[in-house]
This record gives C-alpha cells, sequence and structure tokens, in this order.
C-alpha cells in the first residue's frame, strides 16, 4: 500500500516535470509552486564487491560494516542513477509570512525483482517532507545535530566516516541572530543495540524524543557550529521481558566550514558521547550492547572528518576528505568480532562545465577493524555526473 | 583492474556531455574594469562569490538554499545601500564631473533607483515571501547591470 502510494507520487513529479510548463501554479499571486531535481548517473568500480548478487546497496553507496573481513570478494562494475532527485517546494501566504512545504524523493529503495535483480527496480524514496512556518519546522528532514555545510562535495552517496547525514521526524525551533542561529528539536527516537551474539537489533517502542540543541556562529571568515544531543536508549524490554532496561546518555559534536581563500575551504566536524551509535556515520556503531540478563552499556564513540576543497580553476575543483570513528565497546558483553574502527579517505576532481552540470571522478578507500584485530580494506572508483533541472 | 570501468565511464560522460551545450545557463561575475569609485566593492564580489558557489551545494535542500541565498541578498542589500550613499558623497561628485551632464543624470538616476529597490527588498526579507523577494532581487541585478554596462570599462 505505502509502496504503491510512494509510486503513484513519484509518476506525478515526473509527470509535472516533463509537463512543467502549464504547471506552475498560480492560483494566488503570492502562491508559488516550483518543481526540480537532478539527474545522477553514478558508475562504480568496487576492487572488492561487498553487495550480494546484484542487490545490495553498499556497492553504490558505501556502507562501512560492510567492507570485507577478510577481503575475499570479487571486484564489480556497476551503474545506477539512483541518487537522481525530484524535489517541490510550495509557498503558501498565510498572514504576514509565508508557510513553506518540501518534499523531495530519490531512487535509492531498491527491492528486487522475482528473479532477484535491483537494476529493475529502483524504487522512489522520500527523502524530506517538512513544512516550515517562521522559526518552526515540522516534518522529516535532516537532524538538528549536523551541520550540513560542513558536508564534503563528494561523490558517494552516503559520505565520509565521522559524518551524520540522518534524516528523521523532527520538530524545530531556530531564530536567527545578528552573529549566528540558534536551534532546539525534538526528533524520533529509535535505539539500537548489540547482543552478546553480535547481531544487531533495534527497538521500536522508545517513549522519549531525542532531545536537541544547536548554537551557530556564521560570519565572513566560514561557519561554526556546537550542538548537543541527549537521547535516552530504552531496551524495552527485549531482552528479559520483565526488566525495561534503560540509560540517558549524551553527546557533542563541533562542525563548520571555514573559507581559506576566495573558494577554498576547510570542512570539519568532530564529535564524541554515549549516544552516538544510531546518528553517526550510518549506525556504523549501535548505540549500546545489552547483556543476556537485559543490561544496557551504552557505547562510547569518538568520529570526526575533515575535508579540504581546492578550487584549480572557475569550475575545476577537488575535495580531499578523511574520516574515522571509533568505538569504546564493553567486550564483556560485545563479541570479538564486532567492529571496532572505521576510516575512510576520498579524493576527487569535480569539473562544472556550465552551473548545473558537474562531472567527476573520485576515489575511496575504506578501512574497517574488528576487535580481535581483523581488519578489512574496500577501493572504491567511482564516476558521476549530475544535471540539476 | 580499473579499466573494466571505462566503457561505463565514455557511456556516461557522452550522454551527460550532450546536456552540456544544450543549456549554458552560466553567469558571468566579472562586469568590467570599473570607472567609478562610487560603484567598487570587493565585498559585493564575495557576496556574489557566494551566491554563485551555493549552486555547487549538494545536500540542503532547495527551501534551506533558498534561505541561505536570501541571507546573502540581505548582505548584498546592506551593501547596496552603503554604496549608495558613498556614491552621494563629495569624493565622488568630483569623480562624476569627469563625465557629461546626461551621463551624470543617469547615474544619480540609477542609484536612486538602487537605493528604493534596496529598502524595498530588506522589508520583504523578513517576510519569507519568496516570490516578491525573487523578483525584487531580479530587479536589483537588472539594475546592476544596466549600470556597469554604461558605467564600467567593457
Amino acid at each position: 500500500m505505502r509502496s504503491r502510494l510512494v509510486q503513484t507520487i513519484s509518476i506525478i513529479l515526473t509527470l509535472l516535470f516533463f509537463f512543467s510548463p502549464p504547471l506552475k501554479a498560480e492560483h494566488d499571486a503570492r502562491v508559488k509552486l516550483s518543481i526540480g531535481g537532478r539527474l545522477k548517473i553514478d558508475t562504480i568500480y568496487n576492487a572488492s564487491s561487498v553487495g550480494g548478487p546484484r542487490t545490495s546497496k553498499s556497492d553504490l553507496a558505501f556502507s562501512p560494516r560492510s567492507i570485507p573481513i577478510p577481503d575475499t570478494g570479487k571486484n564489480s562494475v556497476d551503474a545506477n542513477l539512483r541518487e537522481s532527485r525530484v524535489w517541490a517546494t510550495l509557498y503558501l501566504p498565510v498572514g504576514d509570512n509565508s508557510l513553506s512545504t518540501y518534499i523531495e524523493f530519490d531512487f535509492f529503495d531498491s527491492k528486487k525483482d522475482a528473479l532477484g535483480r535491483s537494476h529493475v527496480a529502483n524504487e522512489p524514496r522520500l527523502r524530506h517532507l517538512y513544512s516550515s512556518y517562521r522559526n518552526f519546522t515540522i516534518g522529516k528532514t535532516y537532524t538538528t545535530f549536523t551541520n550540513l555545510s560542513s558536508y564534503p562535495e563528494i561523490n558517494d552517496a552516503n559520505g565520509p566516516l565521522g559524518h551524520f547525514l540522518i534524516r528523521q521526524e523532527l520538530i524545530r525551533y531556530n531564530a536567527s541572530l545578528s552573529w549566528g542561529e540558534i536551534f532546539l528539536a525534538l526528533e524520533k527516537a529509535e535505539s539500537t543495540f548489540t547482543s552478546t551474539t553480535g547481531s544487531s537489533f533495534q527497538v521500536n517502542d522508545d517513549q522519549i524524543p531525542d532531545i536537541i540543541g544547536k548554537i551557530k556562529f556564521s560570519g565572513s571568515w566560514g561557519n561554526m557550529s556546537v550542538a548537543g544531543i541527549i537521547r535516552e536508549i530504552n531496551a524495552d524490554g527485549k531482552v528479559i521481558s520483565e526488566d525495561n532496561d534503560k540509560k540517558w546518555g549524551a553527546a557533542l559534536n563541533i562542525a563548520g566550514r571555514l573559507h581559506l581563500s576566495t573558494q577554498d575551504n576547510l570542512r570539519f566536524v568532530l564529535s564524541y558521547g554515549d549516544v552516538l551509535g544510531r546518528y553517526l556515520s550510518f549506525n556504523a556503531f549501535n548505540d549500546a550492547t545489552i547483556s543476556n540478563t537485559g543490561k544496557v552499556n551504552l557505547t562510547e564513540i569518538l568520529g570526526g572528518s575533515i575535508a579540504y576543497q581546492h578550487w584549480w580553476a572557475k569550475s575545476l575543483r577537488s575535495s580531499l576528505v578523511f574520516g574515522a570513528t571509533y568505538a569504546d565497546q564493553d567486550t564483556s558483553t560485545s563479541p570479538a568480532a564486532n567492529n571496532k574502527i572505521f576510516a575512510s579517505s576520498h579524493i576527487n576532481l569535480l569539473w562544472s562545465p556550465i552551473q548545473k552540470m558537474t562531472l567527476g571522478l573520485e576515489w575511496l578507500h575504506g578501512y574497517r577493524e574488528l576487535n580481535n584485530g581483523n581488519d578489512g580494506h574496500l577501493d572504491r572508483l567511482q564516476f558521476s555526473a549530475i544535471y540539476k533541472f | 583492474m580499473y579499466l573494466k570501468m571505462l566503457p561505463l565511464v565514455l557511456i556516461t560522460f557522452i550522454t551527460t556531455s550532450s546536456l552540456l551545450f544544450a543549456n549554458d545557463v552560466s553567469e558571468k561575475l566579472e562586469t568590467g574594469k570599473t570607472i567609478l569609485n562610487a560603484i567598487h566593492s570587493d565585498e559585493v564580489k564575495k557576496i556574489m562569490q557566494n551566491l554563485n558557489n551555493l549552486i555547487y551545494e549538494r545536500e540542503y535542500t532547495e527551501l534551506e538554499l533558498k534561505k541561505l541565498s536570501h541571507r546573502q541578498i540581505e548582505l548584498l542589500v546592506e551593501e547596496a545601500t552603503t554604496l549608495t550613499k558613498t556614491a552621494s558623497n563629495q569624493a565622488n561628485i568630483i569623480s562624476l564631473q569627469s563625465l557629461g551632464e546626461e551621463e551624470q543624470l543617469t547615474f544619480t538616476a540609477m542609484t536612486n533607483q538602487l537605493r528604493e529597490i534596496a529598502i524595498e527588498l530588506k522589508s520583504e526579507i523578513g517576510t519569507n515571501h519568496y516570490k516578491e523577494i525573487d523578483a525584487l532581487y531580479i530587479k536589483l541585478q537588472s539594475t546592476c547591470n544596466t549600470c556597469h554596462q554604461l558605467f564600467r570599462e567593457p
């Protein structure tokens, strides 16, 4: 039912795009509906295939947990346009201000056909759906904990380790001040756990939303933000039904972008805390480990990324990105084969012959180390072409 | 091993390159060499560069990009207001005297027009009425461009 709805919406958006001239709604002189998107074609060579038989997203977007240990996978070449996006914005005057609504889809929701092939089923996936009025935002979008400005310009869909790029349901208040902005948000709670066998599970009955606050300083030098998060990690009796163990934890993050010259810039993010699991590096580590008696042990995580972008010419630039994340896990309850360190590096050359188009080649190296010292590597070469419409 | 990827790269490159020649809408930031000190501002160049760079942002939503561009337009308005004040000070009046009478009148009229649009734009930015803001910004750009064409060396 849900997938049919998503499919219908995507077809409508596609039709709106192709027949856009008559569909610029002008019901009220101040109402504005605009539709746009981007076409992104990726061609990816994996030195070691990390996906299943043509079905895994891990071959298409960097997924640290899937770095093979030991490195026995065969190489693979793939092409896809799943990171293409279609979006629509609606500005509706309400009182002396405007209510802005935004919806965006990509095509990363891959389902297999009857033969297990994924290339014929690039289903739409809802990325954003939210409304903003004055200082309030309600809906699904990027977590307040992240600073998008610190995210490097790279081809890979998931980005470097040490970054937050999760989108979830939230209610956010933000106020602009002369020196920057402040944000306060309540966001969707969801606890993720590692059991004593090493398997992962998540809880659906969280009771208290994640609480996030952020201060962002901006100036001609760039911007920098300091964000804090408080979460309740709740096992909800998943291991021992009578024992509803839960723990409160917190984390901090500093992120920003510094202008080094007219266009060169340095982007960074550094985070530390014991509730970063689900937020950091695509849930590389879970929020907590849980013992056989249902006792919750929060996972302390340190993660960060640094990216230098250099502009060789007006439309030619490169980014050099390093990212890593480390978890200090309770070894009494977590198996030796659990992940301990992840690291990644990206280097690319991107060219925008016209403003709406970018062509680029990127090399990615991923590293994964387990608690028992075993490690694995992944090399990936990705060519991407983006056209914005 | 990486050679295996080459045919796919070439196909993608050829497909997307055809779009390259279809619609070149790139904007030119350079507007020529300044004749009048009154209309020269490094800050404006910087703001225009920041506005220009927003096109390369990948993860911001269109709504957020709009918000960021309006912040830059706000800074541009502040700078434009300062520039119009500078344009009427004594030093620039002397510099204006190198122009003919008709050119002086045109320059003054355009300065006044810029000031009026800047004031209007400033009051709209707080309302988030995107349509009005966009229209006024286009008007501001066109005033700037016309003035640059008339009073700057090509």
